[in-house]
């Protein structure tokens, strides 16, 4: 029986979390194989130097059979993809998952090539028809939407954006557990001679202080409030505010609402306005408040996979067709700077 | 070191793409004392962001002259675009093989950060994405290259290899005057056809595993219910908003 693989995404050896999304999509692409009338059989891998424990975690809270791969080396993309490549050329499965993270950014291409597979990136949507099976993935700097379709009986190899929905209905569908009652633990271990790396790690830091990045002075966050990850209320800035001196509105507006933090997108960390640990997104925090306020900010997929969990949304984009609009309960077409002034000039005039 | 830097164009304004102008500022600091040229594979109006670049600081420029049908130019499946770019390098006189070859982490019009795994794949280089800094010390390359969580790993590696360039730490310059007007002078290689390069049955990756099927606008998640009106009205708008959650 044809297969669908999840490599299941680890850190230094633990289970994050994006795991369980990409279990979801890796059961709906069976579903709609299925549908179509293909029999699919899902399977997730666990690559690490000793990953049986992991391996059995997931089995557990999926429901779905895994294969515990022991690695010889350092599970690292170069690595992966290349035993992975070996690993499966004799059976290249139907579809092969990996999270669209730096980890599966850089197996799947590779791996893609070995396997003469077709490689999606950054699937936001998948479906079927009567011609098969379809995948959408944002293009044109996420102001359209593109749909591939794999040619038939080739292998597939996608990367899925953490945090955006499976499918199009926009549910979560991270939390349905797809797999059944007793699903089965296999261990594969992979020969020493699969691994010869070109690259050396030197060196692994953190920079997830409050004190941001290297690069940062001292300790700027007192201004922009609590933690971004616990706040009720987060105001976000983005490249829409123009200057720096610009955040100033930015900070005395989110201080009108108690309990408020001021977060980013990742434009304004990189040029050090802001420290690191306010940035919302994929390579930044992740934020789930009651209220998101979006100031200046397009809606990259990238920035969307660390708020989309937020209760509501509000945008304020010069651009009322900017992506960020249709992620918004409520969209103000404005100058971001000039809405904050008008909000803080009323509030003002009331005491 | 002689350094490949692989452009695409900005797809709003005339410039060079951002994430690739981010990567022509780390080869041309990396190839300060060396060579660095700019490829790009596109219709014929991308030559525009060859001379930009040339105008930035590149040596040479070469164009690898396509026609996809698609009217942009630039969402082309990037397994036939990394099979253009790994045979120009491959049909390289060994006096003239590049030590590094740089691409963006994504472009902004495909945005599938494939390119240039897919290049190092058929070249059978090393590889690695996500770069935010790179450095020469001696026979090798120093990277930091950044993973989710806020983690950096420094990494060494060998020549030849592929790095994509992540935002954070490369500040484009602007082209200066004199360097435009000088861009024209630089060599420009256009290629019209791959066969004028090798034969074309050895370019893997041309024929597509998977096919684009057409675009549509982005399926909203939220209402994206609009205020129009005057500020003093979107202010009240958003007041109401928030006072009918309790949002206060
Ligand atoms: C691997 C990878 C990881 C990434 N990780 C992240 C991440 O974690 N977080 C993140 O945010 N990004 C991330 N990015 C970057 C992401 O792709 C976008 O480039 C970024 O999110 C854009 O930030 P922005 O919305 O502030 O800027 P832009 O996209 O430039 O948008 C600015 C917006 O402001 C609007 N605007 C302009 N003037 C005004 C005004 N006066 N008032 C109001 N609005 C105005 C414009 O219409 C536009 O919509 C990542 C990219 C990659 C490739
Ligand atoms: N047609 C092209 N010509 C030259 N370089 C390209 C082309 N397409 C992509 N690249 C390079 O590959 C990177 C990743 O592109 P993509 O795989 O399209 O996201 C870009 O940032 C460029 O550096």
């Amino acid at each position: 029986m044809k297969l669908v693989l999840v490599v299941a995404e680890t850190w230094e050896g633990r289970v994050r979390p994006v795991t369980w999304e990409l279990a979801a999509a890796g059961a709906m692409i069976r579903d709609l194989a299925g549908k179509a009338g293909d029999r699919l059989d899902i399977r997730i891998l666990v690559p690490g130097r000793a990953p049986l424990a992991a391996a059995r975690d997931i089995a557990d809270r999926t429901g779905i059979d895994t294969t515990a791969l022991v690695w010889p080396c350092a599970v690292t993309p170069e690595t992966l993809t290349r035993g992975l490549a070996k690993l499966l050329a004799d059976q290249p499965p139907a579809f092969l998952i990996f999270a669209h993270t730096t980890r599966g950014r850089e197996t799947a291409p590779g791996l893609a090539v070995h396997l003469g597979a077709a490689s999606v990136s950054g699937v936001i949507g998948m479906g079927g028809d009567s011609d098969g099976m379809f995948f959408s993935r944002p293009v044109m700097d996420n102001t359209r939407v593109q749909t591939v379709r794999p040619l038939d009986d080739t292998c597939v190899v996608l990367t899925l954006a953490p945090g955006t929905a499976v499918g199009n209905s926009g549910d979560n569908q991270s939390r349905a557990v797809p797999g059944h009652a007793t699903p089965k633990v296999e261990q594969i271990t992979v020969p020493d001679t699969w691994c010869s790396p070109g690259t050396v790690r030197k060196e692994l830091v953190c920079r997830d202080d409050d004190a941001g990045g290297p690069d940062d002075p001292g300790d700027s966050s007192a201004p922009f409030g609590p933690d971004i990850r616990s706040a009720n209320i987060v105001v976000a800035a983005g490249q829409g505010i123009g200057d720096r001196e610009n955040l100033d509105t930015v900070v005395r507006f989110a201080e009108q609402f108690p309990g408020a933090a001021v977060g980013a997108s990742r434009p304004l960390v990189d040029r050090g306005w802001i420290p690191y640990p306010r940035q919302v997104g994929i390579t930044g925090a992740t934020v789930a408040p009651d209220l998101y306020i979006a100031c200046g900010i397009s809606g990259s997929s990238q920035h969307l996979a660390g708020m989309s969990g937020a209760k509501w949304v509000v945008s304020i984009n010069t651009r009322a067709d900017a992506p960020i609009c249709g992620h918004s309960d409520l969209c103000i077409p404005a100058d971001a700077i000039e809405f904050m002034d008008a909000f803080l000039d009323k509030y003002s005039d009331k005491k | 070191m002689r350094i490949l830097v692989c452009i695409k164009p900005h797809i709003m304004e005339k410039d060079i793409g951002p994430f690739e102008s981010i990567a022509l500022e780390a080869g041309l600091q990396l190839g300060e004392e060396g060579v660095v040229d700019v490829i790009t594979a596109g219709p014929d109006h991308w030559v525009d962001t060859i001379y930009r670049a040339l105008g930035m600081g590149a040596d040479n420029g070469i164009h690898i002259l396509t026609d996809s049908g698609d009217p942009h130019g630039g969402l082309v499946p990037a397994s036939v675009t990394a099979g253009m770019l790994s045979a120009f390098v491959m049909s390289r006189r060994p006096d003239q093989a590049y030590d590094l070859i740089i691409t963006g982490v994504m472009s902004q019009d495909l945005m599938a950060g494939q390119t240039g795994p897919m290049t190092a794949a058929y070249l059978d280089i090393p590889c690695v994405t996500a770069v935010v800094r790179a450095e020469q010390t001696g026979e090798s390359l120093l990277i930091r290259r950044e993973w989710e969580g806020g983690y950096w790993e420094t990494l060494e590696m060998g020549f030849p290899a592929l790095i994509s360039i992540q935002a954070g730490q490369y500040t484009p310059r602007y082209p200066a005057l004199s360097h435009m007007l000088k861009a024209k002078d630089k060599p420009l290689t256009v290629i019209r056809a791959l066969s004028e390069i090798c034969s074309t049955n050895q370019i893997p990756g041309q024929i597509p595993k998977e096919r684009f099927s057409g675009l549509r606008m982005p399926e909203q998640t939220r209402k994206g219910e609009v205020v129009r009106g005057t500020l003093a009205d979107q202010v009240r708008a958003f007041e109401t908003f928030l006072q009918e959650r309790n949002l206060t």
